[in-house]
């Protein structure tokens, strides 16, 4: 393949700009004039365009400019990642990084816009339900080299599960950066509303369960008026989104000994009793007990409207001006016993771009002991050094010391979900079965066997 | 300033070669220039890519591409389980919206039309819709349309009817996503055909009147074939607006339930920023364009027939 070059491209268009004008002032006629004319206006724009980008070559010494995409803009996040990048450059006084904050909304049509126009980020930040995805399309580079040869970058440090979504053989295409476990918030106010015992005292008595999970839900929709729910699932968005439903149902198909599917081999699990109970549990709150806040309604957990909810650490930022008591609990145990799930978002290098090492060893530096356990004020780590360091137990005081040694728990237990490579077309196909669940007479083990035919092909290739 | 313009256009090479004719001409296409220019690169440079992506096997992960042929517009024939679907689903929508849109307009033109006290403050008030942020319409409505505990199924609880989960049921939500869509830009079709309206001669109506013609009969047949140009103007621009329909949907039902209110604009959207296939989303969006088109090219053919003027 051709690959032009900057400087041969910024040179290319001199040379057909002064031929260009030069043509242009022999014309006789008007036409081929007004044509040469956006001609040159069109090679002008694309010769700045071009020589805008530039920046950065080969040379060690070169400036080099790292273009790093991120989904927050929350200044602290920011400041924390240039105080990195200042650290960087005193190992790399060549190199400097930008930091491009995206709606997280926008943010993948942003880095995939970006990767099609050639002109990569360097770095960035990508969800580990789009990793396969990326994997698959070749995109992302292989970490690993720069990984291993980096002095005490203790890859092992990283909990065995925590690399399962980013690691493909020995290739590794990106560090988790937030290892956020899945934990139910509850209403302390409308608990005692309701007279019913809490997550902990039910912990400590072994029995906190699905099904008192289930019941409590329930009493509390019976006793705490006509417009509170017992329980809503993750984000509000479990019948709009398909992760949200994978968010609210997977701890309790995994309590119950099930699974969904397994991507390595296409088979698809949904069917399987255990996982049929699981689902049945939701659709019985749904719409037998009424205790689930039901498809088309907006009762709001942080609103105080829900006395239980699925979710992350993230979203306690939501309850900062909460005008109730809210605690955090572990998730409720099943017939296969106590389960553990996290979502995670990482650090990857794309591989179009210009400086894929200077950006790795970026990666590797953001990711060592030390910025983790910086990083942990706002993002639950994998490294299991920096889960048994005081220092993260005391990084969150909204939640206290108790809670984040519940958050560290759950992420040494905890595993991810299995996102096939084509978790899109996967959702599309299975999306109108699971909108099936929600009646009162809806038939699970059918609908589950109808959304296996339906993504089976999909899993396959995938 | 003049001067120079003079010498641009007059200058001694042209001044020698060029004649007055010319002369024009060149003053026009330099006039035009920075409009074509801008069309070149913003519209019709973007139509021909995506004339050229779908026939590309393209990924939107990736610059490179590989030649495909027909094989996009094959696969959505042939093979596309939901192309059909939704293609039903954006007609169903169109057909909908349109004579809802167009016929309230009409109305709230008719109504408020005749200068009298107060029609302004409904015109300002009919209007209000259209410069409303899109977003905020779709999720006030999608409040509105909650299932028991729903503004609106409140209100029919009081009447003692027991309204429907109108967003989570497949045929009420599109018959919701296309009402309240087609509320968004009545006002605007009210303010064309007000002016329409006002543009009528009032001599052939006076002439109806003192004929006996009662409001029906001078409405159908003086005010109607009047209104018949601006009636065409209004319904192309709603067709092909509702064609387009993309955030709406995204919003209130994002396509559901079970992909009801999935129209081609959204499914374009799923395979391009999602399932990231940019090649098969180019051959989608080349088919509602064609289709939009021979739909636009098909009302001004019966335009052409039906406009008395247009004869």
């Amino acid at each position: 393949m051709l690959r032009i070059t900057d400087g041969r491209l910024l040179r290319m268009c001199r040379a057909l700009f002064r031929r260009q004008s030069t043509r242009a002032s022999q014309a006789a006629t008007i036409t081929p004039r007004i044509a040469a004319s956006l001609l040159v206006a069109t090679l002008v724009t694309s010769c700045v365009g071009s020589s805008s980008t530039g920046e950065g070559g080969g040379d060690a010494n070169q400036p080099v400019t790292l273009r790093f995409s991120m989904w927050s803009n929350n200044e602290a996040h920011v400041a924390m990642l240039e105080g990195f990048a200042r650290e960087f450059r005193k190992s790399h006084p060549n190199v400097s990084i930008e930091f491009v904050p995206v709606i997280s909304s926008d943010y993948l049509q942003k880095i995939s816009t970006a990767l099609a126009g050639g002109r990569p980020f360097d770095a960035g930040w990508l969800g580990e339900g789009d990793v396969s995805q990326f994997v698959s399309a070749g995109v992302l580079a292989d970490l690993a080299p720069t990984l291993s040869r980096t002095k005490g970058y203790e890859l092992n440090d990283f909990i065995g599960k925590s690399m399962q979504s980013w690691r493909r053989g020995d290739k590794i295409y990106g560090v988790p950066f937030s290892t956020s476990p899945f934990l139910v918030y509850y209403n302390k106010d409308l608990f005692a509303q309701a007279g019913v015992a809490t997550p902990e005292e039910l912990t400590a008595r072994g029995e906190w369960t699905w099904e008192n999970f289930r019941a409590i839900a329930r009493t509390i929709r019976e006793k705490a008026g006509p417009s509170v729910y017992g329980f809503q699932g993750h984000d509000g968005a479990l019948y709009d989104n398909v992760t949200s439903f994978w968010n609210t149902v997977v701890p309790a198909i995994r309590a119950y000994g099930g699974s969904i599917w397994d991507p390595s081999t296409g088979s698809c699990d949904l069917a399987d009793q255990a996982t049929v109970d699981a689902i049945d549990l939701f659709r019985q709150m749904v719409a037998v007990d009424k205790s689930m806040v039901p498809p088309g309604e907006q009762a709001d957990f942080f609103a105080g409207q829900v006395g239980m909810t699925i979710n992350q650490l993230s979203r306690t930022s939501l309850l900062e001006e909460a005008t109730f008591e809210w605690g955090i609990a572990p998730l409720p145990s099943g017939p296969a016993g106590p389960t553990s799930f996290y979502g995670q978002a990482g650090v990857v290098v794309f591989n179009a771009s210009p400086h894929p090492d200077i950006a790795a060893e970026f990666v590797a530096f953001m990711t060592n002991r030390q910025n983790v356990e910086t990083m942990a004020e706002f993002f639950p780590p994998a490294r299991q050094s920096v889960l048994d360091s005081p220092a993260f137990r005391s990084s969150n005081a909204a939640v206290g010391e108790a809670g984040m040694e519940l958050v560290a728990d759950q992420v040494r237990q905890g595993e991810s979900f299995p996102f096939p490579a084509n978790f899109a077309d996967v959702n599309l196909a299975l999306k109108p079965e699971l909108d099936k669940l929600w009646s009162a007479d809806a038939d699970v083990a059918a609908i589950l066997r109808q959304g296996c035919e339906a993504v089976e092909s999909l899993l396959t290739t995938s | 300033m003049t001067i120079a313009y003079q010498r641009a256009v007059t200058g001694r090479r042209a001044g020698r070669s060029l004649s007055l004719r010319r002369r024009e001409e060149l003053t026009g296409y330099l006039f035009i220039s920075p409009q074509v220019l801008g069309f070149l690169v913003i519209v019709l440079g973007p139509i021909v890519a995506v004339v050229v992506y779908s026939l590309q096997n393209r990924t939107l992960l990736a610059p490179e591409a590989t030649f495909a042929g027909l094989e996009n517009y094959r696969h959505m024939v042939e093979s596309d389980p939901y192309f059909r679907r939704m293609l039903l689903t954006t007609a169903i929508f169109c057909a909908g919206l349109v004579p809802i849109n167009v016929g309230l307009g009409l109305c709230t033109a008719l109504l408020l039309s005749s200068n009298r006290r107060g029609d302004a403050v409904f015109q300002a008030i009919f209007f209000l819709p259209v410069v409303t942020s899109a977003v905020a319409w779709a999720v006030v409505w999608r409040y509105a349309f909650q299932g028991e505990l729903g503004p609106i199924n409140q209100f029919l609880a009081v009447l003692g009817v027991t309204g429907p989960n109108w967003l989570q049921e497949p045929t009420w939500a599109l018959v919701v996503v296309t009402v309240t869509r087609a509320l968004k830009t009545v006002g605007l079709k009210m303010v064309i055909f007000i002016a329409a309206i006002q543009g009528i001669p009032k001599e052939p109506l006076e002439a109806a009147r003192l004929d006996g013609a009662n409001s029906w009969h001078v409405f159908r047949h003086i005010m109607l074939p009047f209104l018949a140009p601006a009636t065409f103007l209004v319904v192309v621009i709603t067709m092909i607006g509702s064609m387009q329909v993309f955030d709406h949907i995204l919003l209130m039902t994002a396509g559901g339930p079970s992909n009801a209110t999935m129209v081609l604009p959204y499914y374009i959207f799923h395979q391009a920023f999602r399932a990231f296939d940019t090649g098969y989303a180019s051959a989608l969006a080349v088919v509602l364009c064609v289709l939009t088109l021979g739909l636009t090219t098909l009302q001004w053919a019966v335009r052409r027939r039906v406009v008395p003027d247009e004869q």
